[in-house]
């Protein structure tokens, strides 16, 4: 299985200079939990709902007035479309995020995914590891 | 692995009554991203960090006067913390479960879970195993 067979191809992105109320409710219309964060055509980081929580809310900033740059964390972490989700779900484990961008050979943004999103297949992965172990015990 | 090794914290929890900027802090000092909720002695849902950050696309209403009871997913469904996740992510996937609450041994709820817990905690299983 690769991340394109489960990935959200519905991508979504804000500009930097976007106050984060609008982010908030791109990420409700799309029920997705990342934006990639633009300024202008470039892109310069992503937005998760968990960086809106933390840094936005928790901080008693205006959803107004601070903007997706103050929030975003400014760099683009992806994995590629032909990856493994065990790969993906690796880079967020290290990231310590539980979304990703997802990106094609020539580096274009073409979809999102969530820890969520690769739970099922972690699950099957894992329950072929635990009935192997036990089966050479 | 069972439920108690993917619990980031015990004992750490919201109230109905609080604000969404308050159970964001608590997520944030705990680096949590879910909170059980309770009213008075009864838990009665889940708020995630997601729930806070969709709360924000609302007109004029910071964070501290949203109360976490608007925006909480409701829910009494109970885990015990010592069943394995293999067996609780089935059963949350097979009921389209994303959250749940844990209890330890007396019945007493002692934190919350997304399937997102779950997964990652299921990534740490595999990439140890992938050392060995």
């Amino acid at each position: 299985m690769q991340i394109k067979e489960i990935m959200r191809r519905e991508i979504a992105g804000v500009q930097a200079d976007d106050p984060v109320s609008r982010a908030s409710a791109k990420m409700k219309a799309h029920d997705i939990g990342v934006l990639p964060v633009f300024r202008g055509d470039d892109m310069v980081g992503m937005l998760t709902d968990r960086d809106i929580t933390v840094k936005a809310v928790a901080e008693g900033k205006s959803f107004q007035s601070v903007t997706t740059e103050e929030t975003m964390i400014p760099d683009v972490i992806a994995c590629q479309e032909d990856d493994d989700p065990v790969k993906a779900a690796l880079i967020m484990k290290e990231n310590k995020i539980r979304r990703l961008l997802v990106e094609n050979n020539d580096g274009r943004v073409t979809g999102v995914i969530s820890l969520g999103d690769i739970a099922h297949e972690l699950s099957r992965r894992m329950a072929e590891v635990v009935v192997k172990g036990a089966s050479e015990s | 692995m069972k439920i108690q090794d993917c619990l980031p914290e015990r004992d750490v929890y919201a109230r109905t009554i609080d604000s969404a900027q308050s159970a964001a802090m608590t997520m944030e000092k705990y680096d949590m991203a879910s909170l059980p909720v309770f009213n008075g002695i009864r838990a009665v849902g889940v708020v995630t960090d997601r729930h806070i950050a969709l709360s924000c696309g609302k007109p004029e209403k910071p964070g501290k006067k949203i109360l976490v009871s608007e925006i909480m997913h409701k829910t009494n469904l109970t885990c015990p913390d010592n069943l394995e996740i293999l067996e609780v992510y089935k059963s949350m996937e097979a009921n389209h479960m994303a959250y749940l609450l844990v209890s330890d041994y007396t019945g007493k709820i002692i934190g919350s879970l997304t399937v997102e817990d779950i997964a990652g905690a299921m990534t740490s299983f595999l990439s140890g195993n992938r050392k060995n």
